[in-house]
């Protein structure tokens, strides 16, 4: 499965070298959404992040030629996501304020015992939004993207330890903002 | 928290790009290529312009020191013959044409 994934992606790749754009398009449709919430998990506010993002698939564009075909592409690109994002921050020491977050999530105010699949992502959101940006990134990592320790390591050049430690503490405090936000309503989400 | 439960509530953490997301993007790249390309053609132009009156200047004042009597060039200029200095100043030019030719077509490719 892996490796047809990959194959498919190399496929796509040769096919942007020999100037298909719809290939480049397709590319993107396939991983936007999770480099979004890669870049959402550091940077914090979603329109900045989108920002961030069109950034940097131009930069792939102009840099796929340097792709080695060795590496999954996802690893790659997760990889330039993950950097021109820290970088975004260092620049910007941007503090979003939690009602910015709140604004732009738009927060509904629902009947929390009949919670839709949309609230239920708000809410998620709005926690994993409240931890630290290297926990936030790493709980998406591990098991939205399911990558083991050993590929984190390789895409954020983070030690195994702090992998492991901030991955611990995400955990805890994932449940905590959770639990605060939504207190004993939380078992609607499990 | 249960692994599999955080597990199922991270999943549905998913970010969306906005509808346009994509159409922008390509929209962005395309600019950019025009860009690229528009100040390219310029400065091309400009340097085409640039080589081919130096180099009809400068064959124009040789001509006009080779072709005239002064007594200080007087045994130099005798001795240089005229059709080789031509030559080699259309050649130049040639060259310059050529390599600016070649600099655009792998600008294009790219």
């Amino acid at each position: 499965m892996e490796n047809s994934l990959k194959h498919r992606d190399y496929e796509l790749i040769r096919k942007i070298g020999d100037g298909d754009t719809s290939a480049f398009r397709q590319l993107v449709y396939l991983y936007k959404d999770v480099s979004l919430s890669l870049a959402v998990s550091i940077i914090k506010n979603p329109v900045i992040a989108e920002d961030v993002l069109q950034d940097v698939f131009i930069k792939v564009y102009h840099k796929l030629h340097t792709f080695q075909y060795k590496a999954s592409f996802s690893t790659w690109l997760y990889r330039i996501v993950i950097n021109t994002c820290y970088n975004e921050l260092k620049k910007k020491k941007d503090t979003t304020d939690i009602q910015d977050i709140r604004d732009t999530l738009n927060l509904p105010s629902v009947d929390r015992d009949n919670m839709n699949e949309a609230d239920q992502k708000k809410y998620i959101n709005l926690a994993l939004q409240q931890l630290r940006a290297d926990e936030a990134l790493l709980l998406r990592l591990f098991y939205l993207c399911e990558y083991k320790i050993k590929e984190i390591e390789e895409i954020t050049g983070f030690k195994p330890s702090k992998i492991k430690v901030d991955l611990h503490r995400g955990r805890e405090n994932i449940h905590f903002h959770l639990k605060q936000l939504l207190g004993d309503d939380l078992n609607n989400l499990l | 928290m249960k692994e599999e439960n955080l597990k199922k509530l991270i999943s549905k953490s998913t970010v969306e790009t906005s509808n346009d997301f994509i159409n922008n993007l390509m929209n962005a790249i395309e600019a950019q290529k025009e860009t690229k390309k528009m100040s390219f053609r310029f400065s091309f132009k400009m340097v085409l312009l640039v080589c081919s009156t130096l180099t009809l200047i400068l064959s124009g004042l040789l001509f006009n020191i080779l072709g005239k009597e002064s007594r200080l060039f007087d045994s130099l200029t005798e001795d240089i013959p005229k059709t080789p200095v031509f030559l080699v100043i259309t050649l130049t030019l040639l060259y310059y044409i050529n390599s600016i030719i070649r600099l655009n077509y792998y600008n294009t490719k790219k």
